[in-house]
């Protein structure tokens, strides 16, 4: 990026502050915006995943009752769904939300410990999801190889 | 000792909270590493979105204003044709607000890693400022898909009534 060049030079050349990187009234204020529009985002969040749990069982529930045969969504299915949001969604929420409530309690308390904390879950939170990636974009490869393999051998 | 500068105080030397200003480099540098990650894949997925919609789109466009003495010319398929229409619409509307998305952890990810290498303050707000946009954008984004799940609820609810107030036909 054109932006990020110039300003990577500008910092190259300019004079360097002595100190390290500062947490100033500006970050302050910044880390306070994005402390509100996360716990906003997990609120939302919960409620959305609680809605359509409870919106998914009660519709198949219902459309089993009119014909069983159908089978849509049975009960073991209910279950894996359950546990695969309880994975996807739970465990990084959880994440999320200590690195709120630690910078916030860091924040107020001027804490460094808690904020070094909160930093930490931010990492935990990015490398979850950098890693479900990573393995979804290997599955990706190891099907498209598999389908190339067998596409080869049948012909 | 804090490492909050608040306004009525001059920044210290840092010989006082080195320690735990590394740990938080550290945290930052990965962090920012997993996010400059996450927004390039993020890129790749919604292009292979975007242009798989518009391929299906054409595919399925030519198939339903197809004018010959085939089957295309049921109504049904007009109607689907219309629907389709929308999703496309719809869909590439959600790419673009994806794209826009993934900018901001993009912006984030390599501004606070270039701010952690150089020093860079100026970067260092940047950085904080996009995940501050990306954070607020993600909420809005929750808040209407709840809106939606809500909407459908009602809709579906009335679904039964509606097919119970239909008269037998046969």
């Amino acid at each position: 990026m054109i932006l990020d060049t110039q300003t990577e030079e500008q910092s190259t050349s300019a004079p360097q502050p002595e100190t390290g990187l500062r947490i100033t009234p500006q970050i302050r204020g910044i880390w306070t915006e994005i402390i509100t529009w996360t716990m906003i985002s997990l609120g939302l969040s919960l409620l959305y995943f609680v809605i359509s749990t409870i919106n998914a069982l009660v519709m198949s529930n219902r459309m089993n009752a009119i014909n069983p045969e159908l089978g849509i969504y049975t009960q073991s299915q209910q279950i894996v769904g359950l546990f695969f949001i309880a994975i996807f969604v739970v465990w990084p929420g959880y994440y999320l939300f200590q690195f709120v409530t630690k910078l916030k309690k860091g924040l107020d308390n001027d804490e460094s410990d808690s904020i070094t904390e909160s930093f930490r879950y931010l990492r935990y939170n990015y490398a979850f999801y950098g890693i479900i990636t990573a393995i979804y974009f290997g599955l990706i490869a190891i099907f498209l190889l598999i389908g190339i393999l067998f596409s080869g051998l049948s012909r | 000792m804090s490492i909050i500068d608040d306004e009525y105080t001059q920044p210290e030397p840092d010989n006082s909270d080195s320690s735990f200003s590394h740990e938080l480099e550290h945290h930052w540098m990965i962090t920012g590493k997993w996010a400059f990650f996450l927004s390039i894949t993020g890129f790749i997925l919604t292009g292979i979105v975007i242009l798989s919609m518009a391929f299906v789109g054409a595919l399925m466009g030519t198939m339903f204003t197809a004018t010959g003495d085939g089957a295309f010319q049921n109504p049904i398929f007009t109607m689907f044709s219309a629907v389709f229409q929308f999703g496309l619409i719809a869909s590439l509307i959600m790419g673009g607000i994806m794209a826009l998305l993934f900018y901001y952890m993009y912006n984030f990810g390599s501004k606070i890693q270039t701010a952690v290498r150089y020093n860079n303050q100026q970067l260092f707000e940047q950085a904080w400022a996009n995940l501050r946009n990306y954070m607020r954008m993600a909420a809005i984004l929750t808040a209407i898909l709840v809106i939606f799940v809500l909407l459908f609820m009602v809709l579906a609810s009335g679904i039964p009534a509606a097919t119970e107030a239909i008269p037998n036909q046969q």
